[in-house]
């Protein structure tokens, strides 16, 4: 069920204005120290002594915010697959930087283990919070709308135009493939997913040891997999834009 | 091969355009942060070399500089500038050294890989250095690194270099032995 989909919002260019209102704090930093200043003056913090928990509220309130946007806007189904793909992204990525902090110490600058511990946490906050978004924003502007004005349209920039519409159709369809092979390797390939579905888990004293090799394996056919699915329908894109495109000569 | 000169084709924009997104992808999807410089090492250089080489230095150029800067801006804004201007750069050399290359050769465009992956090693400690710490003066954002860290983050950029380089390589011969079979 969509609530308030985001390509109701006319003409394309406020949809445009709204989408970059929205993604401000995340590139600007405002107003999130601002809050934390006023939660701290709120609950008498000194400044220095701001733990965890209040730099994390701005944060958290901002991922609310654009996880409600995201949700009224696509649905409940896709942002459950869009919320599910960030998290598992965001909890590799920053488990990945605690686990490097641990074992090669030279690569942390000096930085204590609460400061990093912070970092990881604030970066796990942007990764959940800008992937959903970022899709969404891709998927708000409509190439078969895009089409239609470029067909009524003349002049010298048109043929960019088309050239534009087709970058966007298969940006929107590499961002749909990525999200659909996390849901369809968790349903029929789960050894892809997780070590311990693996055939061989448990039959030898080295198969859970031997995960260095599975991460690797799992690395390069994910790679193949996003590579073949994302190039599979570009000849029938080009296709389609060129017989739009003559048409109109 | 195409080169440079060719018109710029639907197909072009289209398998650009997946490039791109590729790039974007491989960059998010498996990234090491790097605590140091609050960076991170990821294989997104894979695309950017194997699109030089494949489509030459224009396609190497924009998959570069947009690619992973969309990466980028999801979680590690701060490194945007740095990341559109160093990885453009490198599609654009890489491209610019193999569209020299004759058709099926390896050398040259191995020179050229590796060309691109010294340019992110170089492009990211100049940014990092001298660039980040002299902005970082008039805005506190950029306020992340300095020369230190920047020394520090060479050995991963020169790891992620040579993993781009290798995969950008393997990933051009591919195609390239496609192409061949199918042409004759």
């Amino acid at each position: 069920m969509k609530l308030l989909s985001m390509t109701e919002i006319q003409p394309w260019w406020l949809r445009l204005v709204v989408l970059l209102v929205l993604s401000i704090p995340a590139f600007s930093g405002y107003p999130f120290d601002q809050v934390v200043l006023g939660l701290n003056e709120a609950f008498h913090i000194n400044k220095d002594d701001a733990g965890l928990v209040v730099l994390a509220i701005p944060r958290l309130m901002y991922m609310a915010l654009l996880w409600l946007v995201i949700f009224s806007s696509t649905g409940a189904s896709k942002f459950q697959s869009y919320a599910m793909g960030a998290t598992l992204l965001g909890l590799t990525t920053v488990i990945i930087g605690a686990s490097v902090r641990k074992l090669l110490p030279f690569l942390s600058g000096g930085a204590t283990e609460e400061e990093i511990s912070l970092r990881m946490v604030m970066l796990f906050l942007n990764i959940i919070t800008l992937i959903p978004f970022s899709l969404l924003a891709v998927n708000s502007f409509s190439v078969k709308n895009l089409l239609t004005k470029l067909t009524r349209l003349e002049g010298k920039y048109v043929e960019l135009g088309f050239h534009l519409a087709l970058a966007l159709r298969v940006v929107q369809h590499a961002g749909e493939v990525v999200f659909s092979l996390h849901e369809i390797w968790r349903e029929q390939h789960p050894s892809k997913f997780l070590p311990r579905h693996k055939p061989d888990w448990g039959s030898n004293w080295y198969s859970k040891i031997n995960v260095l090799a599975w991460i690797c394996h799992v690395a390069l056919s994910w790679v193949h997999a996003t590579m073949m699915y994302t190039f599979e329908p570009i000849p029938l894109m080009v296709s389609e834009i060129e017989r739009i495109s003559d048409s109109r000569e | 091969m195409a080169k440079a000169t060719e018109q710029w084709t639907f197909a072009k924009t289209g398998i650009v355009a997946a490039l791109i997104a590729l790039a974007a992808i491989t960059t998010m999807t498996i990234r090491i942060p790097i605590p140091a410089t609050t960076g991170y090492f990821n294989i997104g250089d894979v695309f950017v070399i194997f699109a030089a080489l494949w489509l030459g230095p224009r396609a190497g150029f924009l998959v570069g500089a947009l690619g992973p800067t969309i990466a980028d801006a999801i979680g590690f804004p701060v490194f945007v500038p740095a990341t559109m201007i160093t990885k453009g750069l490198e599609g654009l050399i890489v491209g610019l050294i193999a569209m020299n290359a004759k058709p099926g050769t390896m050398w040259l465009r191995v020179v050229a890989a590796l060309t691109g992956a010294l340019t992110i090693v170089t492009g990211y400690f100049v940014f990092e250095a001298f660039i980040y710490p002299a902005l970082g003066e008039s805005i506190p954002a950029f306020a992340i690194t300095d020369i230190g860290a920047a020394l520090i983050e060479t050995v991963p950029n020169f790891i992620q270099g040579l993993i781009g380089a290798i995969g950008g390589l393997a990933l051009w011969k591919a195609v390239s032995g496609y192409e061949k079979n199918n042409s004759s």
